[in-house]
């Protein structure tokens, strides 16, 4: 017969606790140092351009080398911009999406250009009534070579680039690899074939829907739900990327252009090779 | 008894850190197999199609002698300027066409259009702006009707855009809708529209190419054309003599049609087309649109212009003869006509002689009264039913209008024969048919009753007859048999005035 003192058996029982105590509360110290993921929103309301493109690009990077932020939400309303501008976003984009899903909710419009950062998105939401597509090139030719007395120059193409059809030809290169974006982005969802796609229409969401342009509608917190799936991620914190980099703006103008009044037209402010939209009653201001 | 300490208490320190991982993350994220950046280093541009008209034998046919004139119009507030058009109107100077601009007669002095139609063989509108008038239009219905070339162009590019006619709006203006309303007697309209390729194209969705052929003299070895902007063109009646193949859309409608960018109406006189591009260089040089151009300038040329005498003074085919025959005596005082004559058809830049002794193959007015024998009045006796009053009093018959009264008119007659052209102009007597060349030398035919190729003029009076009595021989008589048909009309037999009473009674 074994005896076995009661005073004992409690202490022995209460060393076990503590230690087991011990260990569950240092489990939960130690579970405190996985972070909550967050889903970074990087938005866009403008014009692709070089300011806008530049704080797209540092939102994105920063996005890409911060760990907690396991996925993006791009919330576009743009109706597009520079070709250079949009494909170095685009390129951008690719490269996150590598890493981190990336998701795009069109909250307004997402045409030309915009259409084209969103093609690099995993899926792509938007508002019921938004605007999608118009997916091409647009373009104001340069004049034709012309040569004047008092300017000289070592070609005849150097005062306007190039020669009218050769910038015309031009464009047909940049919608090739605009077509191309959106035929790997979307891959066997679109629905449309090239003729649809490059007739540069714009559809309502709904329309895009059907076209295979978009994935589904609803609303943003919606989009930011399916963006944590992509992710495979709950209880998110979803934090607003603009607001986590510092950008210094060296340049400060616009895009559009204004007219002596003040009025902002949706007219680029200095000719060149566009993925813009310009409705076709834009003349109409108000 | 250890062990399984050490194991609760890992389990008790990994539960919570497994609850909250569990929480946050439930998997990892696998990127896309198939995403991936276009391969932008592998897109070309497109290149355009080379010329490919073989050994030219369109351009460098013989210069055509006879100098057919081509109108161009300008009146209409044209959307293009002609340096634009430099390599089509080489070519047409090439092949002996001669090239007219027509402007605004009040601001430059030239020729109105109705007097320039009379010798053209071609009229060409290009990209008009403002409207046809129905006076216009019925002159250039009339020019087709006599074997005219009539050639429109239209180009969705030459849309007049007025953009600060107002303060921020836009005034638009199609094109299209000004030349319908010259085509429409021809059956012919423009939609106000452009076509396009989006599968295949010229290195833009606007730039079509056109492989479908009508069977015609215009379409004659054309395999590929390129079009940089056109628009559709309907016709019931007419030929479609060039339409796009089955991905070319309107951007009015995304139905399949055929549609077409050329139209040749029924008549073969009128020939639409939905571009101007294809005729500037360098757009002349791409696939067969020189060979089209070349087709379009026979067509231009090559008509069959009939003339009749509503076209004068445009219907000589020659130097002229103006014949000195034996009735008539060269005065001093119808030297002045004859002279006045003369200067007109030099100022027309047409050569005219006066003689008796004509060259064999000059073309020839002859002056002659009714009762003339000269041996050039035969060549009237091949018109059916013109009979010539044989004295004063006779009556004229003339084919259309019947018997008339030969007195104080003036009978215009053309007849064209295989070698060369007459023009008769008769009256009772020599001084009257002095009278009425001075109407043809003054341009006013217009003045003339006129039924193809004869026409009556007024010329003299018919109180002027010399009866070979003087006046005051002449017992007035109110039943005189003398009918003027001007008074019958106004005053007829009933309402005649009473006659004013001579002193006599």
């Amino acid at each position: 017969m074994s005896d076995t003192l009661p005073g004992k058996n409690w202490k022995t029982s209460r060393t076990i606790i503590i230690f087991l105590l011990v260990s569950l509360l240092a489990g939960i110290a130690f579970s405190f140092l996985i972070p909550r993921p967050l889903i970074g929103i990087i938005r866009l309301d403008n014009a692709i351009y070089f300011e806008s493109a530049n704080a797209l690009i540092q939102q994105i990077e920063y996005a890409r080398e911060n760990s907690r932020i396991r996925a993006v939400l791009l919330v576009l309303n743009t109706p597009g911009g520079t070709v250079v501008d949009t494909e170095a976003v685009y390129l951008e984009l690719i490269q996150l999406q590598a890493q981190k899903p990336v998701v795009a909710y069109v909250q307004g419009m997402a045409a030309s250009g915009g259409y084209y950062l969103s093609a690099a998105a995993n899926e792509i939401y938007s508002g019921p009534s938004s605007i999608i597509g118009n997916v091409g090139v647009i373009v104001t030719l340069p004049e034709d070579p012309f040569i004047v007395e008092d300017i000289f120059t070592t070609g005849p193409y150097k005062m306007t680039g190039a020669a009218r059809d050769t910038t015309l030809r031009e464009i047909d290169v940049i919608k090739q690899g605009f077509y191309q974006a959106v035929v790997s982005g979307r891959g066997e969802r679109l629905k449309l074939d090239a003729e649809g796609l490059l007739s540069g229409q714009t559809w309502l969401a709904s329309e895009a829907l059907q076209n295979g342009l978009i994935d589904g509608l609803g609303s943003l917190s919606e989009a930011l739900d399916h963006t944590a799936k992509l992710a495979r991620i709950g209880h998110y914190e979803a934090v607003e990327l603009q607001d986590q980099i510092y950008y210094d703006l060296i340049y400060s103008y616009g895009f559009f252009s204004e007219t002596s009044e003040g009025v902002i037209t949706p007219f680029p402010n200095k000719a060149g090779i566009y993925l813009l939209y310009v409705p076709s009653n834009a003349r109409r201001l108000p | 008894m250890k062990r399984n300490l050490i194991y609760a208490a890992v389990g008790l320190f990994l539960l919570p850190i497994l609850v909250r991982g569990l929480w946050f993350y439930r998997g990892w994220y696998r990127a896309p197999s198939t995403l991936s950046a276009p391969d932008y280093e592998s897109f070309r541009m497109p290149i355009p199609p080379t010329n490919s008209e073989s050994e030219s034998e369109h351009s460098e046919e013989a210069v055509d002698p006879d100098g057919r004139v081509v109108l161009f119009d300008y009146t209409h507030n044209n959307q293009f300027n002609f340096a634009e058009l430099d390599p089509f109107l080489e070519d047409l100077g090439l092949r002996g066409a001669r090239v007219e601009i027509v402007q605004e007669s009040y601001e430059t002095g030239e020729r109105p259009l109705d007097e320039r139609l009379k010798y053209a063989s071609a009229y060409v509108v290009i990209a008009p702006q403002t409207s046809f008038s129905p006076t216009t239009v019925s002159l250039i219905e009339r020019f087709v009707d006599h074997g005219g070339r009539l050639l429109v162009i239209s180009d969705p590019t030459r849309n007049l855009y007025d953009y600060y006619y107002e303060y921020f709006s836009e005034s638009y203006v199609s094109e299209a809708l000004v030349a319908d309303s010259l085509l429409a007697p021809f059956d012919i309209s423009y939609a106000n529209d452009f076509l396009f390729n989006l599968i295949e194209n010229e290195g833009n969705f606007r730039h079509v190419f056109f492989h479908q052929f009508a069977e015609d003299e215009l379409t004659d070895d054309l395999s590929e054309l390129v079009f940089y902007g056109a628009r559709s063109i309907q016709s019931n009646s007419g030929i479609a003599l060039i339409t796009g193949d089955e991905q070319t859309r309107s951007s009015q409608t995304s139905a399949d049609t055929d549609l077409a960018v050329a139209v040749r109406s029924l008549d073969g006189g009128v020939v639409a087309i939905g571009d101007f591009s294809f005729l500037t260089s360098p757009y002349n040089q791409v696939a067969d649109n020189q060979i089209f151009i070349d087709h379009l300038i026979d067509f231009l040329i090559n008509g069959e212009r009939s003339v009749d005498l509503t076209d004068y003074p445009y219907v000589f085919r020659q130097s002229v003869a103006l014949l000195k025959s034996e009735d008539f005596d060269l005065t001093s005082e119808n030297l002045e006509t004859i002279t006045s004559i003369q200067s007109a058809f030099n100022a027309r830049g047409q050569n005219i002689v006066f003689t008796d002794k004509p060259e064999a193959d000059a073309d020839l007015i002859v002056l002659a009264p009714f009762d003339s024998e000269s041996f050039y009045l035969e060549a009237l006796g091949n018109i059916d039913d013109l009979v010539l009053p044989i004295d004063y009093s006779a009556s004229l018959s003339v084919p259309h209008y019947g018997e008339i009264e030969s007195a104080g008119i003036g009978l215009v007659v053309l007849v064209q024969g295989d070698e060369r052209t007459l023009l008769f102009l008769l009256a009772t007597s020599m001084d009257d048919v002095l009278e009425l060349a001075s109407i043809l030398e003054r341009d006013e035919i217009d003045n003339c009753l006129i039924w193809e190729n004869v026409g009556l003029c007024k010329a003299g009076s018919a109180m002027d007859y010399d009866y070979g009595f003087d006046d005051y021989d002449f017992d007035y008589d109110y039943d005189f048999d003398f009918e003027d048909p001007f008074l019958d009309d106004l005053f007829p037999e009933d309402d005649q005035p009473e006659p004013t009473p001579t002193p006599e009674g």
